[in-house]
């Protein structure tokens, strides 16, 4: 019988030998293709190429040195958003993270991209994982939105003029808040009995333009009897660099995280922004080649967890008031694919009295933020999020939330392009704050952030 | 150097002006050429069989795949029509340098007739949206195979797809009410009609089933069904495989017609909970039972079924209490196969089928065939039509392994057939049982449906590869062998 | 294989007899004034009998005990190949739920059989003590049970055909579920005996409904049901019939269920508030076998009509006001899943007019017996389907040589 599967020659693979991804990853897919309707470029294209179960095969493809390392292979994996929803439907436990970012690291290291998309990554990654260049850059940009300049270049229709990346940075970019400058202190008392010492990461985009949700953050753990460290030698947790491909940065952020939280000596290390936190919790296996931190990161990201899942740990303790609202909660892809987080949080919201959730359609599809894929490719992720914003709007919720920055400017920046700004966009932490402080409903939707620590 | 395994004696690639008539056909943005994009087109759910095309396109519109068909008509060359890829007889594999055509992105769903049951889709619909459609009036589109999250109408249709309901709801082709076909000369023709017995041959019944080898469908019209008032599963674990199908085989003798009835043997079990963790109870034979109909009936039904699992020496029975767990235990079932990658780097699913009254001796001597040549065989089977799933394990690793393992499948139908039943219940025949249908039809069986497959595709461009057991041309007649005109010329050669 | 002979003159009956006669027994083989009659036992000797039939040029209509014989476009058969000697039931696989039935074989002769397990084919056809099971097939004939339990395609699992070429071939098989190769069969059905003679029939069957309750109710108008039909087709009531009846004086609505007695009990409440005002009574489900009355009146012109169900009642009232117009009687009973058989008794006129006026509202219709004279004033098949071509095609290599029931079918196949 000639129907064997066909043997290649011993063909040397296109990867490098430096971490190619690893046969044992991409031999449990059997191909039944049950990633594919899971796949947000596989829904908007319907091509092979752009689904879990094509990029699996044309990595394999390459390993097996059938085909080249190209800008065409570049091109589909660039389209992958990582958002893992494949890892939640495939049946048979294929961990695609650990095929797809050695994959993008390998493609960074062995392909040169152009000038111009060179310079613009260079650009995202010199900028967003440094939160003193962000505050600095923050300025101006406060000045453009406040100014009636920003209204001006748009009603001009100045943005239509830019090249896409621009534009859509520019169209992302949220409010500058005037608490752009606030910091978190360095230590939080507990607001009852302690029942933990817990560090808490204060991210890069996260504590400049959402530092009111650090602050809700750090508020709502400390109701709930935890003393919270701050530490101020952290720096981005590096999951940008992770997910795109750029590896060393990444290395050399990640020990510096686990330094700066080891020297806290916390039990426990929260984090409040999805993408971060499935980072964070896979530290152990970005740094498992390096003798000297293998250990180190094992034992961090053991003590990792989303804020969600740390509160559903703890017995509620504060009180909850009622917040009659109705929201859509919207799942984070690094929430609820990534870290398989779905219950936690909408047990918390169900805590809350009074408050309605709903649950918006094709919730498992990326809303297209994906770490910087909206400022990459921001014609699929307006797609997406054009997708995502139609879907929440049929739930008639006054509020959506979220568990991560970057959904938060994906939302708020899809609404706008529906002219439905009115709507505001929250990160779930931001309701149980508000309903354990008393904030009432109406204040919480159309009231001032509080970026500071002491309000109550 | 791409690696083809030529099917077709006269493969030839591609030219350049074949390729440009595609693109005109359904828009550069509609065709893909690139060797490593057309990799992944190489095969589908059947991994073993690997052949590159020639090209991809991805039609959006009934006119482009007339087009795109057209232009392979012109030039004789073969094409196979593609879904999801999900077939596990390897039918959307490619003719080898021939055209793929991909029906992923004719996706949507044309109209929703509540009052009159039936839905209007298009061939790339996932058949698990159907019923999301029609769920809210209280609706739901009956065949429901196991890959129904991510399998399309239009392969449904090809295969006449099954699933675990069809003892009571029937197949693909009970609920095919109306087809739009375009014809492998690029005509494009309709099959029925929403309402029922439209005048003429029953087109529609030939074409649901065939694989792909007749034509290309463009429009489905499927009849839906009224929902069941209740719908309750019951779960027993027996000691054997055995002893679950005896009690099968008294549900049926009591008159009783469940709306499904599976088996998972241990092996089955262990890969499905480590997949989803539905919690099965551990044992020898899983007996998963559904009844659904009006509340009063159904209560009485399960109460008799549960009788004849206690008769028959059921260790445990659970009965879901909710929707909830209800979906959890068909979950389990229903990734079985994938699941299997779980507890085997490789495996091979078999689809035979036999009557019912057989399956105690038919798995027995599975066991042994399978202990003969050291291999493990899980067991998944819709119990209640005899439809049998042997998963042979294997690992591709080891040298030859998997010479035996195809060997061992392959046996295992000759035993199905041998027994009165048929070499597939559901997945088709494709590539992979080409051979095998030879065993089960006879010569004048074969030429008879040859005489079909040439009044739709005399040039034999329409999958052409595929089902029956070798090439026929479409001058062959049937009876006794006579030579083709082209064997007289001296021009061919039969071997 | 003999290429086709060269037919210098036509075969003259009694030339013809004696080589038929060799073939199924002199006792077996009759000559008629304008027709030989011959009786096989065998799917051999009909593949023999083909055989000869094709070499000379004779047109064949296979037939059982000739029922429906009228239905569809005159054939002048010059053989009429009878099924009644072929008409054992094969096997009855009672606990795989299936069984092999010779084609010859009455469809009563076959269900008293399978009721000996509790079983029966799911179907309930015209004439079922002396209707054959192959021309039952061959006209898809099927009656009220078939909104519960589908058609003749949804019942059969396999078959032996043979074609007019003598190749006696098998499709399908015993099993229920089966994809291995075409549904011949399905092409065979309803197919009125123009692409081959069908010899033997495997089912899939179905346990007996041995409780049962049938309902009626009456209104002055189809229009008055519109509503409860729709409750009731929505409802989680399912019906093993389902019908209306009605001609120029009376209108009335049966529907009999299977279910235990508790649930029957529970459905009559049900059935009752759908149908208020209208009241809602059990009655006799003799009253479900009416359909054949419409086929016993000699004379009527008999059409079958299908619709899709929403458009059930605003059909048959617009039928009753043409025919009150026209000053026709007519007789309907329409099932639930929209097929209607309709009888007519007026003058030619009348009758032709009204098949032109149902055409437009109705998705087919058929005139399945029409009086001689008025076979050539209209298209009996009504069929303008896209695919005829293609039918053309099948037919063409099946039959090449166009010996069975030539003209018969649509398009005049």
């Amino acid at each position: 019988m000639s129907h064997a599967t066909i043997q290649p020659e011993g063909r040397p693979s296109s990867f490098d030998p430096h971490h190619p991804p690893e046969k044992q990853y991409i031999d449990d897919c059997v191909h039944c293709g049950f990633c594919l309707p899971a796949c947000p470029t596989y829904v908007l294209w319907g091509d092979e190429m752009d689904s879990p179960r094509g990029r699996i095969y044309m990595i394999k493809k390459a390993a097996q040195g059938e085909a080249p390392l190209d800008a065409r292979f570049r091109t589909h994996m660039d389209n992958c958003l990582g958002c893992m929803a494949c890892m939640t439907a495939c049946p048979s436990g294929v961990e695609y993270n650990k095929i797809i970012e050695p994959t993008r690291a390998q493609i960074e290291r062995n392909l040169s991209r152009s000038a111009g998309e060179s310079l613009f990554r260079k650009l995202l990654f010199a900028t967003f994982p440094h939160p003193a260049r962000l505050r600095l850059l923050a300025i101006p940009l406060r000045i453009y939105q406040k100014s009636g300049l920003r209204a001006l270049t748009h009603a001009i229709g100045i943005p239509r003029l830019l090249p896409k990346r621009f534009a859509a940075m520019e169209s992302l970019l949220p409010e500058v808040p005037s608490s752009v400058f606030s910091k978190l202190p360095v230590s939080i008392p507990p607001r009852s009995a302690q029942r933990r010492r817990v560090g808490m990461l204060s991210g890069c985009v996260q504590q400049v333009f959402f530092p009111h949700v650090n602050a809700a953050t750090a508020r709502v753990l400390a109701a709930e009897g935890c003393e919270v460290i701050i530490p101020r030698e952290q720096s981005c947790c590096g999951a940008l660099m992770v997910h795109s491909g750029v590896e060393d940065g990444a290395v050399a952020l990640a020990k510096k995280t686990i330094a700066a939280f080891e020297a806290a000596d916390v039990d426990t290390i929260v984090i409040n922004s999805a993408g971060c936190g499935s980072t964070m919790k896979e530290y152990g296996h970005l740094l498992r080649d390096d003798s000297a931190w293998a250990a180190r990161a094992a034992a961090f990201s053991a003590k990792c967890r989303d804020i969600s899942e740390i509160l559903s740990e703890l017995e509620p303790r504060a009180h909850r008031h009622p917040l009659k609202l109705r929201v859509a909660y919207h799942d984070a892809c690094h929430l609820q694919h990534a870290q398989a987080v779905r219950e936690q949080p909408r047990k918390l919201l169900a805590g809350i009295p009074e408050l309605e959730v709903a649950e918006i359609p094709e919730g498992s599809l990326c809303c297209g933020s994906a770490g910087v894929y909206n400022l990459l490719s921001p014609g699929t992720a307006n797609q997406l999020g054009d997708r995502k914003v139609d879907n929440l709007l049929t739930t008639s919720a006054q509020a959506v939330l979220s568990a991560n920055p970057g959904c938060l400017l994906q939302l708020m920046n899809g609404l706008r392009r529906r002219g439905m700004k009115a709507i505001p966009a929250f990160h779930m932490i931001e309701l149980l704050d508000a309903s354990i402080r008393g904030v009432s409903a109406e204040t919480l939707l159309h009231g001032d952030k509080t970026a500071t620590i002491e309000a109550n | 150097m791409s690696q083809c395994e030529s099917g077709n004696l006269f493969a030839t690639m591609l030219t350049a002006a074949q390729i440009a008539e595609l693109r005109a056909a359904v828009g550069p943005d509609g065709l893909i050429t690139g060797e490593s994009q057309l990799q992944t087109y190489e095969c589908d759910g059947l991994t073993n069989f690997r052949v590159l095309p020639g090209a991809v396109v991805l039609p959006r519109t009934a006119e482009q795949v007339q087009a795109a068909v057209r232009v392979c008509a012109r030039h004789k060359i073969p094409f196979v029509s593609r879904g999801a890829g999900t077939g596990l007889s390897g039918g959307a594999l490619p003719a080898a340098a021939g055209v793929v055509i991909s029906l992923a992105r004719m996706n949507r769903i044309l109209e929703v007739n509540i009052p009159d049951r039936y839905v209007v889709v298009e061939p790339g619909v996932i058949n698990a949206h159907v019923t999301q459609r029609v769920a809210p009036s209280g609706y739901f589109y009956a065949p429901d195979p196991s890959s129904q999250s991510v399998c399309t109408i239009g392969g449904n249709v090809a295969e006449n797809s099954g699933g675990a309901h069809c003892l009571k709801y029937g197949f693909t082709v009970t609920h095919t009410l109306a087809l739009d076909v375009v014809l492998p000369n690029g005509d494009l023709v309709t099959f029925g009609s929403p309402a029922l017995d439209a005048p003429g041959y029953d087109l529609a019944g030939v074409f649901v089933g065939s694989e792909g080898t007749l034509g290309v469908t463009t429009k489905i019209t499927l009849r839906i069904v009224k929902r069941p008032e209740v719908v309750q599963t019951l779960l027993a674990a027996f000691a054997s495989p055995q002893a679950a199908g005896q009690t099968v085989s008294d549900i049926i003798a009591a008159g009783m017609l469940p709306s499904a009835m599976e088996i998972m043997d241990t092996l089955a079990i262990e890969a499905a909970e480590a997949a989803v963790h539905a919690h099965y109870p551990m044992c020898g034979g899983l007996l998963l039972v559904e009844l659904d109909g009006p509340a009063i009936d159904v209560a009485t039904l399960m109460h008799e079924t549960r009788a004849l699992c206690e008769k028959n020496g059921a260790t445990e029975i659970r009965v879901a209490q909710s929707e909830h767990e209800r979906m959890l235990v068909w979950k389990g079932r229903k990734a079985a196969f994938a699941a299997m990658g779980r507890i085997s780097p490789n495996y091979i699913v078999q689809d035979g089928v036999i009557p019912r009254t057989a399956l105690p001796e038919v798995l027995t001597e599975i066991d042994r065939m399978a202990a003969a040549v050291n291999l493990r065989v899980a067991n998944v089977f819709h119990a209640g039509d005899g439809n049998l799933h042997p998963l042979v394990l294997y690992d591709h690793a080891i040298a030859g392994q998997e010479e035996i393992a195809i060997d061992l499948s392959y046996r295992i139908l000759h035993l199905c057939v041998d027994k009165g039943g048929s070499i597939t219940g559901e997945h088709g025949v494709g590539k992979e049982k080409q051979q095998a249908l030879g065993y089960m039809f006879s010569e004048p069986d074969l030429a008879t449906m040859q005489l079909i497959r040439c009044a739709f595709d005399p040039d034999s461009i329409a999958n052409p590869d595929k089902v029956f057991p070798r090439a026929r041309l479409c001058a062959d007649r049937p009876g006794p062998y006579a030579p083709h005109p082209l064997e007289t010329a001296g021009v061919a050669e039969i071997f | 294989m003999p290429k086709a002979a060269a037919r210098t003159l036509p075969l003259a009956l009694t030339d013809a007899l004696p080589p038929l006669a060799a073939i199924a027994g002199a006792e077996h083989a009759h000559l008629n004034d304008d027709s030989i009659s011959i009786s096989p036992a065998n799917a051999g000797q009909i593949a023999a009998i083909l055989g000869f039939a094709r070499e000379h040029g004779l047109a064949v209509t296979p037939t059982g005990a000739g029922t429906k014989l009228d239905w569809g476009n005159p054939v002048a058969p010059r053989i009429r190949l009878v099924l009644d000697r072929m008409n054992a039931l094969r096997e009855h696989s009672w606990q795989d739920m299936t069984c092999g039935v010779e084609a010859g074989c009455t469809w009563a002769t076959m269900q008293t059989a399978l009721a000996r397990h509790g079983q029966m084919v799911a179907l309930d056809p015209l004439w079922p003590a002396r209707a054959t099971v192959g021309g039952i097939v061959a006209t898809n004939d099927g009656g009220p049970l078939r909104i519960r339990y589908g058609s003749l395609r949804d019942l059969i699992i396999g078959m032996t055909v043979v074609l007019a070429d003598g190749t006696i071939a098998r499709t399908g098989g015993k099993v229920v579920k089966n994809v291995a190769g075409y549904d011949l069969h399905k092409l065979m059905t309803g197919s009125f005996g123009t692409l081959g003679v069908i010899a033997g029939v495997n089912f899939r069957l179905h346990p007996l409904e041995t409780q049962s309750r049938t309902w009626t109710a009456e209104a002055a108008d189809p229009s008055h049901f519109e509503a409860p039909l729709h409750a009731l087709l929505d409802s989680y009531i399912i019906p093993s019939g389902l019908q209306i009846r009605i001609d120029a004086q009376h209108c009335a609505l049966d529907l009999r269920v299977a279910a235990t007695p508790a649930c029957l009990d529970e459905h009559a409440a049900e059935l009752t508030r759908f149908f208020a005002p209208i009241s809602i009574c059990e009655s006799s489900e003799t009253v479900l076998g009416v359909r054949q009355n419409l086929f016993d009146q000699s004379g009527s012109v008999l059409l079958k009509a299908s619709l899709l169900p929403s458009r059930i009642c605003s059909v048959l009232s617009q039928l009753r006001a043409w025919s009150a117009a026209e000053g026709t009687e007519f007789t309907a009973v329409a099932q639930g899943n929209g097929l209607v058989d309709i009888a007519c008794k007026a003058a030619s006129d009348a009758s032709i007019a009204l098949i032109h006026r149902l055409r437009p509202q109705c998705s087919s219709v058929v005139a399945l017996q029409l009086p001689a004279e008025l076979r050539n004033r209209i298209d009996l098949w009504g069929c303008s389907s896209s695919a005829l071509p293609l039918m053309r095609e099948i037919k063409r290599r099946f039959d090449p040589e166009r010996i069975l029931n030539p003209g018969r079918f649509i398009g005049n196949i």
